[in-house]
C-alpha cells in the first residue's frame, strides 16, 4: 500500500470513528429499521471511501454522506415491486423477528407517521441541526419547501403527541 | 411542542438507539472492495442496453444479485416492515383482487423464471456489419484494458446487437460482453461495453431513475462521465456522451452470472483505461446518426399535473429537481403516490409474478396500453399503474387501493402533458 493509500485509510478511519453511530441513527430515523439503516450506512461509507480524495478536497464530507444516505433511502422507497426479490436463491435471508426497542416511544411512533419528505426535513434540521438552506441543499429542494415541510411535520407531531398524551391520561 | 423541545426529545430518542458495533476495518474493507471493483457494474449488458430503449419507454429487468457486503441477518428491502417500503407498515388484512373490467386483459399469474434475472441477451443478428461492429468493440476493449492479453478471452463469450424505433425517436445500440479471468483464479468476470446513438446520460436520464440507483456527474481521468451506481448490487456503470453525440458505456462485473457462479477477485483497471475505452472513436455506429435527447420531466411537472387532474386541494407532496428530476411523491385522499417518468424502471411487458401480485391486467387507452398490477400485502399493497406512452413510460404507485380509484390513477398517467 502506498503512502497515499495509507493516508486515505487513516483519514477515512478517523472519520468513521467519529461519525458512524450518528450516521446509523440518521439512517434509522429515516427508514425506521435498524438493519436497513446499517445497509444504508455501509453503502454510504463505501461510496465515501471510493470518492474520498475528491470529496475531502471539495465537499463537506458530512454533507456528501448525508446526501447518499437520503438518496439511498429514497431509492429503496421508490423501488417498484418488480425489482424487489429478497431471499433470492436462498441468499440474503430475512432477519429473525425481534422486538423493536423503540416501539414504545411516542415520538418514534409519531415520526413514523410523518410523510417521508417531512421526516427527512425533521432529521436534517432537528437531529443534525442544519439550517433551512443547508437542508434544502442536502435534499435538493427549495428553502420554501423545507419551511413548509417543517411546519407540516411539527403540526403532525404536536397532534400525534397530544393525542398520545390524552389517551394516557384517560387510561 | 416547539422546535427546541423536538430537538431535545430527538436527542433523547437517538441516545437510546443501539447502533451496531462495526469494526472500522470492516468499513475499510468494504470501501476498498468498492473502490477496486467499483466499475463492476452488475447491471452489465442489461443496464447498458437500457441506453438504447429508455427513450422508448421500455425498460430492462434488473439483474438481481445479493449484496455480499450486507450484514448477516439483514433483510432485503421488500421484507422491511415499517415505513421503509412505501410510507407505512406492511398492509394486513385480506389480499385485494378486484373484479376484472370488460375492457381489461388479464396477464396470467406466473412465477418469475430464472430467479427474476433477466434472461441472457438474444443472439446477435448474424450480419457481416454487426459482426464487424462487435469485433471492433472487442478489439477496443482488449486493447485498452488488457493489452498483454492476460485477462480477456479472445473467444466471443456473449454479444448482442439491437435497434429499436418509435414514431419520433430511433435508437440503435450495440453491446459486447467479454469474459475476464485473472491468472491463477477459477472465476469469471465480465466486461461490457456499448455504443448507442440513444438518449441522454445525464442524471435525469438513462438508468438514473431506476430504483436503487445513485447517479452523479463526475469525471474519469478527465473525461466527463455519468456514474450510475446500483446500490442493490453495489455496482457502478459509467456513461459518456461523446462530442459526436454517441453514448458509450462500460461496466465491469466480478461475476459473469450467466456463465459461472465463481467471481474473480477483482478487475484491476485504472480510470485512465476506462476513459480510453469510452472515448475511443472505434466505438462507432455507422449509419445510425445520434438521436435527439428528450427532456426529462421535472418533478414539478408531475406534481402540477397530479394536482390538476386529481384536485389541487387534495394533493400534497414533494417534487424533486437535479438528479432526482422525473420523480414526484405526494399524498391524495390519504394514499401515498409515487409518480415518475418511468425512465429505465418500468415495463408493461414483464410477467405477473404471483409472489408479488394478486392480479395484473392491461387496458387499452387513447394514450397507449396501461398495465395495472395489484400488489400483495407483502409487496406493500396498493397498485401500480404503468403507461407505455408514445414518448415515455409513466409509472404510478398508489399505496392504498381505497385511497385513489384506479380510473383516477389511469386518468393521471395518461394525461398528455406527461408525454410532452
Amino acid at each position: 500500500m502506498g503512502r497515499r493509500d495509507e493516508r486515505r485509510d487513516a483519514d477515512f478511519s478517523e472519520y468513521v470513528a467519529s461519525r458512524r453511530a450518528r450516521l446509523h441513527r440518521t439512517a434509522w430515523l429515516l427508514c425506521g429499521d435498524r438493519d436497513q439503516a446499517e445497509d444504508i450506512v455501509q453503502t454510504a461509507l463505501s461510496r465515501v471511501y471510493a470518492s474520498w480524495s475528491r470529496i475531502s478536497r471539495v465537499d463537506s464530507i458530512d454533507a456528501y454522506v448525508r446526501r447518499v444516505i437520503v438518496t439511498t433511502h429514497l431509492n429503496e422507497k421508490r423501488r417498484p415491486w418488480r425489482r424487489e426479490r429478497a431471499g433470492l436463491d436462498g441468499i440474503d435471508a430475512a432477519a429473525e423477528d425481534r422486538a423493536d426497542p423503540m416501539e414504545s416511544d411516542v415520538l418514534w411512533t409519531a415520526l413514523r407517521g410523518l410523510a417521508p419528505g417531512q421526516r427527512q426535513v425533521v432529521v436534517l434540521r432537528h437531529y443534525w441541526g442544519l439550517s433551512v438552506d443547508e437542508t434544502a441543499a442536502d435534499l435538493g429542494i427549495s428553502p420554501g419547501t423545507v419551511k413548509s415541510q417543517t411546519a407540516a411535520a411539527l403540526a403532525h407531531l404536536r397532534t400525534a403527541l397530544a393525542l398520545t398524551s390524552s389517551q394516557g391520561e384517560h387510561r | 411542542m416547539n422546535e427546541h423541545d423536538l430537538e431535545d426529545r430527538l436527542r433523547d430518542l437517538t441516545d437510546r438507539m443501539d447502533s451496531p458495533a462495526v469494526a472500522i476495518d470492516d468499513d475499510l474493507g468494504r470501501g476498498r472492495r468498492h473502490r477496486t471493483v467499483r466499475r463492476r457494474a452488475a447491471i452489465g449488458g442489461a443496464a447498458l442496453a437500457t441506453v438504447a430503449v429508455v427513450g422508448l419507454g421500455a425498460a430492462v429487468a434488473p439483474t438481481l444479485m445479493s449484496d455480499p457486503d450486507k450484514p448477516s441477518g439483514a433483510t432485503g428491502p421488500s421484507e422491511q416492515a415499517g415505513f421503509a417500503g412505501g410510507g407505512g407498515p406492511t398492509p394486513s388484512g385480506p389480499e385485494v383482487t378486484p373484479p376484472v373490467a370488460e375492457d381489461e386483459t388479464v396477464i396470467p399469474l406466473s412465477t418469475v423464471e430464472n430467479g427474476g434475472r433477466k434472461p441472457p441477451p438474444s443472439a446477435v443478428d448474424d450480419t457481416p456489419a454487426d459482426r464487424q461492429l462487435l469485433r471492433g468493440l472487442r478489439v477496443a476493449v482488449s486493447g485498452h484494458l488488457d493489452p498483454a492479453g492476460d485477462h480477456i478471452s479472445q473467444a466471443e463469450v456473449d454479444s448482442s446487437a439491437n435497434g429499436g424505433s418509435s414514431t419520433e425517436f430511433a435508437v440503435s445500440s450495440i453491446t459486447q460482453s467479454l469474459g475476464w479471468t485473472n491468472p491463477g483464479e477459477d472465476g469469471l468476470g465480465m466486461v461490457t461495453v456499448t455504443v448507442s446513438n440513444g438518449f441522454g446520460v445525464d442524471c435525469g436520464g438513462v438508468g438514473a431513475q431506476a430504483p436503487s440507483t445513485i447517479c452523479s456527474e463526475t469525471d474519469l481521468a478527465g473525461t466527463e462521465v455519468t456514474e450510475v451506481e446500483d446500490t442493490s448490487t453495489q455496482t457502478t456503470t459509467y456513461y459518456h456522451r461523446r462530442a459526436d453525440g454517441y453514448v458509450t458505456g462500460i461496466a465491469l462485473q466480478n461475476l459473469y452470472g450467466n456463465e459461472t457462479s465463481t467471481p474473480v477477485s477483482g478487475i484491476d483497471v485504472t480510470d485512465e483505461q476506462l476513459a480510453a475505452v469510452l472515448t475511443d472513436p472505434a466505438l462507432d455506429l455507422p449509419g445510425h446518426p445520434a438521436a435527439v435527447t428528450p427532456d426529462v420531466l421535472h418533478g414539478t411537472v408531475l406534481r402540477d399535473v397530479a394536482r390538476d387532474v386529481l384536485g389541487a386541494d387534495e394533493v400534497s407532496g414533494e417534487s424533486w429537481s437535479g438528479d432526482l428530476a422525473g420523480y414526484w411523491s405526494g399524498t391524495v385522499f390519504g394514499s401515498e403516490l409515487s409518480l415518475n417518468d418511468g425512465r429505465g424502471n418500468t415495463t408493461i411487458d414483464g410477467p405477473c409474478d404471483q409472489a408479488y401480485a394478486t392480479l395484473c391486467v392491461t387496458r387499452e387507452t387513447e394514450a397507449g396500453t396501461v398495465r395495472i398490477d395489484y400488489r400483495r400485502n407483502a409487496a406493500g399493497g396498493g397498485y401500480d399503474v404503468t403507461l407505455d406512452g408514445a414518448h415515455r413510460a409513466i409509472w404510478l404507485y398508489v399505496t392504498d387501493v381505497d385511497g385513489l380509484p384506479v380510473d383516477e390513477a389511469i386518468r393521471l398517467v395518461t394525461d398528455p402533458r406527461l408525454q410532452g
